[in-house]
């Protein structure tokens, strides 16, 4: 019984101890809302806060995961300042008579680095290969407008393609057991990962074949009223993000160790040998020919939002909307 | 007289009760307060049903074939299982903690490995519908069973009827009430089951559509077919009454001659 007594007293002291050292400290809090499991796109953040870049900056950052789908949400109702998500799943949010209060104020990763994979040998190396072919769908409109539209634009049928639900979550594995002939992966995970499982896949991807599907995956997005009511903190949250993302960029391994230190999931502990490999594929594409990590390039973005708009996929054209680079560090 | 105007009253309350919660609803989103993405205005969503309406009804034919499906599948499992259980004491030892057991796992973890196993068509959907109704049929058909009075049972078997007519004649009847609670409890889950079976992947039904307009951050079209759900597990749940009140005339005789 005393023994319990102490145990609570301590446990009570040290909550107490903290919140009174949080306070002393006056450091904000953030919530930061990932898209999906931690992963190697997020290695910024959890470097920044592995070597105390949000301390500094007198921010205490919580990253949270999201209820399916549901990062945007999350932010435009405040529950999260900022979110990850990207510009072509965004397009709905903004595509309606009040947009949600959310804007994309720094790019993740410069370029789309997303494409579809298979299996070597079965002449998938362009869309058109698509043709008589089964790809498994997330069945999002723009998803398959997109396979459409590089299909006719090589002179291909898109309706020869046979269309089955996508819930791979291995795609090298589900290509070899033929589950499906070709699936949409982020080749900064997926892609680096098939190269090491040792099945000899094939990979094309869009921004190759059309520059306006060049657009920005993944991004951070911001709530609107935080924005507004706090600049100074996003724009201390995003100086120390870029500063991490640097870091990531230089020092590809410890970053690495950093994430995987930070993944309280505990999903990439088993798994390093692939998040080092895959940071190292990254680190070149995080900021690329950009003069600044996280900059949006405008015409890039808005020729995405123009994409759509001509192809039916929003009523309404969002060129020029969404997204904002003032709260980025001065270049 | 009397019985006419408590009648009326018990349809009127919950009647009332619904329309103030709407007018509640319909005041807070025409304030302001919330924003239309938290909680759409009544109107929109009403809207949204109409508009979408031919669209709606084909999902939704979809989700209710697999928990019809699903449900008869289940009670004919529920049965058969609960009669075995019946007739030999060692399988309900046996099998009965595994039953309660199974209940605990949930829902959401086992879909995606049921989609795995038996593929992208409606198995895994109605597979889904099955593991979910049976239960509460089976324990209730197992309570109606030991419910059977022990002296007519007695009283049968002096009489030398075998097994087979102790059950039909005593048992059966005797379990009747305790198979449609059961029956009544599994029709309000069979739909939501289907419609969560749906989410995990297929092109048709409630919940691909469900996932469709969240997607798409239409919050109107959400709370439409949240509201389709609701009333075609309400309509379900009717006729497992009415099925009720059809097979067993008796119970209905018996109530009135108690009001009496």
């Amino acid at each position: 019984m005393k023994k319990a007594i102490a145990l609570i007293a301590g446990l009570v002291m040290i909550l107490a101890g903290c919140t009174a050292a949080c306070a002393e400290e006056g450091l904000k809090e953030i919530v930061f809302c990932l898209d999906w499991t931690p992963n190697t796109n997020h290695t910024g953040v959890y470097a920044a806060e592995a070597l105390g870049y949000y301390r500094e900056a007198g921010l205490k950052v919580t990253v949270v995961q999201p209820p399916e789908d549901g990062a945007l949400l999350m932010c435009a109702a405040g529950q999260a300042q900022f979110a990850v998500d990207a510009q072509d799943t965004m397009a709905p949010a903004f595509d309606r008579e009040v947009p949600l209060g959310v804007t994309a104020v720094a790019a993740i990763l410069q370029h789309n680095t997303s494409g579809i994979l298979s299996r070597a040998g079965d002449g998938i190396t362009s869309a058109k290969g698509l043709e008589g072919k089964t790809y498994a769908t997330w069945e999002i409109p723009t998803e398959l407008e997109m396979i459409r539209y590089c299909m006719e634009k090589e002179g291909a049928d898109f309706s020869k393609v046979k269309l089955i639900p996508n819930n791979i979550t291995d795609e090298p594995a589900a290509l070899a057991a033929h589950q499906t002939d070709a699936v949409w992966i982020f080749y900064g995970w997926s892609g680096v990962a098939a190269e090491k499982s040792g099945v000899a896949c094939d990979y094309w991807d869009f921004a190759s074949l059309e520059a306006e599907l060049d657009y920005y995956t993944p991004v951070i997005l911001a709530n609107n009223e935080f924005l507004e009511k706090d600049p100074e903190t996003a724009k201390a949250f995003l100086a120390a993000t870029a500063k991490g993302y640097e870091y990531a960029i230089a020092h590809p391994e410890e970053a690495a160790d950093m994430l995987i230190a930070g993944d309280t999931t505990g999903s990439l502990r088993d798994a390093r040998e692939l998040v080092v490999a895959s940071q190292e594929w990254l680190a070149a594409r995080y900021k690329a020919d950009a003069s600044g990590w996280g900059r949006f390039d405008p015409e890039r973005w808005n020729g995405f939002y123009g994409w759509l708009y001509r192809n039916g996929l929003t009523g309404r054209d969002l060129s020029g909307s969404g997204f904002t680079n003032d709260y980025l560090p001065e270049e | 007289m009397k019985r006419r105007s408590e009648s009326i009253r018990d349809k009127l309350l919950p009647a009332g009760a619904f329309l103030l919660i709407l007018l509640i609803w319909w005041g807070i989103s025409a304030s302001g307060w919330v924003p239309e993405y938290m909680l759409p205005s009544p109107v929109d969503v009403v809207k949204a049903f109409a508009a979408d309406f031919p669209n709606l009804m084909s999902h939704a034919w979809v989700s209710v074939e697999e928990a019809l499906a699903g449900l008869l599948i289940g009670t004919a499992l529920a049965f058969l299982l609960a009669c075995g259980m019946d007739r030999f004491l060692n399988l309900e030892k046996a099998v009965l903690p595994l039953l309660v057991a199974s209940q605990t796992i949930p829902t959401i973890a086992i879909a995606p490995l049921l989609v795995l196993w038996m593929g992208f068509g409606v198995a895994p959907k109605i597979a889904l519908v099955v593991i979910t109704t049976f239960f509460p049929i089976a324990v209730g058909l197992l309570d109606g069973f030991k419910s059977a009075d022990a002296d007519a049972v007695a009283l049968l078997r002096s009489m030398g009827a075998t097994r087979g007519q102790v059950f039909r004649h005593v048992k059966f009847a005797a379990a009747l009430p305790y198979f449609f609670s059961g029956l009544r409890i599994s029709a309000s889950y069979a739909v939501v089951a289907a419609v969560i079976s749906e989410w995990l992947g297929g092109f048709e039904g409630l919940g691909v559509y469900m996932t469709r307009v969240r997607k798409a951050y239409a919050f109107d079209k959400m709370f439409a077919v949240i509201f389709l759900v609701v009333i075609v597990s309400l309509v379900l749940m009717r006729l497992v009454t009415l099925l009720r009140a059809v097979s067993m005339p008796w119970a209905r005789k018996e109530r009135k001659e108690k009001e009496v």
